[in-house]
């Protein structure tokens, strides 16, 4: 499941040392800035083993990958909690961010 | 992901190799649908083509790199296998559970299969042939012993509902036909055209060769672009495909060419819909190329950069405008496997690359990909068979003695 978020605001390399402590590890940063003038940085992050979220430092837009093609989360019910789990915890911590 | 092997990088020549074999990535529309595509010919064995040529990619890979590293510790080689086959996106085995005489190996993280059952739906018999071949080459070569050595049968298979894989391998004969691998063939020099690209290509290849795209470490798959990809044989691509029209030939003469062409160049579209549809809408577009974009005609040079970095030769576009534009492509891999393989062609053969051409062209301006359309069937139907739908022809074409692929699309 794939959910795109605007924000309001622009996102920061603050901002997703916050978010990434979500899922507990250090984003992946690709520094396209740089590389290429004019380009933004592209992050991955991890929410947990099964959900991600990606985005530019410097854009306002994220977007969240909830659940990972081919992984097994037992039963149905159990891996629909899981993501919910996983979107409920990254729209508290943007809300969370962005509140400040 | 610090890897057992080496991973060659050409950037001149945008190509990868691993084991003396190209790479290149494609995703599991363009896996899947080239497979059905053979699978729906039922007058013609494809199934031992299938299995074949994923035998003979793992045998002479694998042989290479073991003889390279001089590594001769079975355990060690099938350790290396395994993470080589994870890396590459095909899934997750361990082939410590089978032996010197052969045995059976179970898994529930399998790229053909897992991408079968999304994209086409339940299978009615098991799929993924090109795991079962490739199991017979590797395990060959783990214990040193002939490239067919070993007859397989996928007993089960997660796209027909079983809950995972299984492949039995027994010793003293083959079930599928046995191939020589061209490896990385002859590359012709490179002959660069001109363009109005704005975009400096070297660095975007650069910066690409950066992000992680390898096999996840549970499922061993690497999403990326809202695709599966697969660092995939361009040897295996090439083998089947032209065994496959060679078969059809062979039945049929000139009128099985016929029927091969708009089949493969189909697979083509297929990839370029979803997988440079995938990138054209995603974060690192976004953040990467689109801010040096600024016309429809840059959104081209834009895709083009990016092919750079799935191994497939050195393409350029020149000429662009909304009525046409020629692609210029260098090393091209249909053609320098083909070559490889079967010596100079007598007909065109870049299937894929006219199948992506158009579809590049019908993505910027038949589908305004700009504006994040949804890429599903009835969008790819508009684009792909609408009468504003682009064309293409080969101009010249490298498999036929030509300094370098050129194709025509208007």
């Amino acid at each position: 499941m794939e959910i795109q978020y605007t924000i309001n605001t622009i996102f920061t390399k603050a901002m997703l040392d916050e978010v990434q402590e979500i899922g507990g590890v250090p984003a992946a940063i690709a520094h396209f800035s740089q590389q290429i003038a004019g380009a933004k940085d592209f992050f991955k992050t991890k929410l947990s083993d099964y959900s991600v979220l990606q985005g530019l430092i410097g854009g306002n837009k994220l977007v969240a990958t909830y659940g990972k093609f081919g992984e097994k989360t037992g039963d149905r019910q159990e891996g629909l909690t899981l993501l919910l789990r996983d979107k409920e915890a990254l729209e508290d911590k943007l809300n969370e961010i962005l509140s400040e | 992901m610090t890897t057992p092997f080496s991973v060659d990088k050409d950037a001149p020549h945008r190509r990868c190799l691993v084991g003396n074999e190209p790479v290149i990535l494609h995703c599991h529309h363009f896996n899947t649908y080239l497979q059905q595509t053979l699978l729906d010919a039922e007058y013609i064995d494809t199934t031992k083509i299938l299995i074949g040529a994923a035998n003979e990619m793992a045998f002479h890979q694998l042989s290479d790199i073991f003889s390279r590293q001089d590594t001769a510790d079975v355990a060690e080689r099938k350790e290396l296998a395994s993470r080589l086959y994870q890396w590459a996106g095909f899934g997750k085995i361990d082939l410590s559970l089978l032996k010197k005489d052969g045995g059976t190996l179970a898994t529930r993280q399998s790229h053909y299969s897992q991408a079968w059952k999304v994209k086409l739906g339940k299978a009615t018999r098991p799929v993924d042939f090109f795991t079962a071949g490739w199991l017979t080459g590797a395990l060959s070569a783990v214990y040193g012993l002939a490239q067919d050595e070993f007859s397989v049968i996928q007993e089960k298979c997660m796209a027909k509902g079983d809950e995972q894989n299984v492949f039995s391998l027994t010793p003293g004969g083959n079930n599928y036909s046995v191939y020589h691998s061209a490896k990385g063939g002859e590359l012709a020099a490179q002959v660069l055209q001109e363009t109005t690209s704005p975009l400096d290509e070297d660095a975007i290849f650069d910066a690409l060769q950066g992000l992680p795209l390898v096999g996840d470490d549970q499922t061993g798959l690497i999403e990326a672009f809202g695709v599966i990809l697969t660092h995939h044989y361009a040897n295996y691509y090439n083998r089947i495909s032209f065994e496959f029209e060679r078969e059809l030939a062979a039945q049929f003469g000139t009128d099985g060419m016929e029927i091969a062409e708009p089949l493969l160049v189909e697979s083509g579209h297929v990839c370029a819909f979803n997988t440079f549809g995938g990138i054209m809408k995603s974060m690192m577009w976004q953040g990467l190329i689109q801010p040096q974009l600024a016309t429809k005609e840059d959104w081209v040079h834009g895709i083009i950069a990016c092919v750079y970095a799935l191994g497939w030769g050195r393409w350029q576009a020149v000429g662009i405008s909304r009525d046409e534009a020629r692609f210029v492509i260098h090393n091209d891999y249909e053609s320098i496997g083909f070559r490889a393989m079967y010596g100079k062609a007598d007909h065109n053969i870049s299937y894929l690359a006219m199948g992506s051409a158009m579809g590049i062209m019908d993505l910027v301006y038949v589908g305004n990909i700009e504006e994040h359309p949804e890429l599903n069937p009835a969008f790819y139907e508009k684009l792909f068979k609408g009468k504003e739908s682009y064309q293409a022809k080969v101009v010249k074409s490298l498999a036929m003695g030509d300094p370098y692929t050129e194709i025509h699309v208007f």
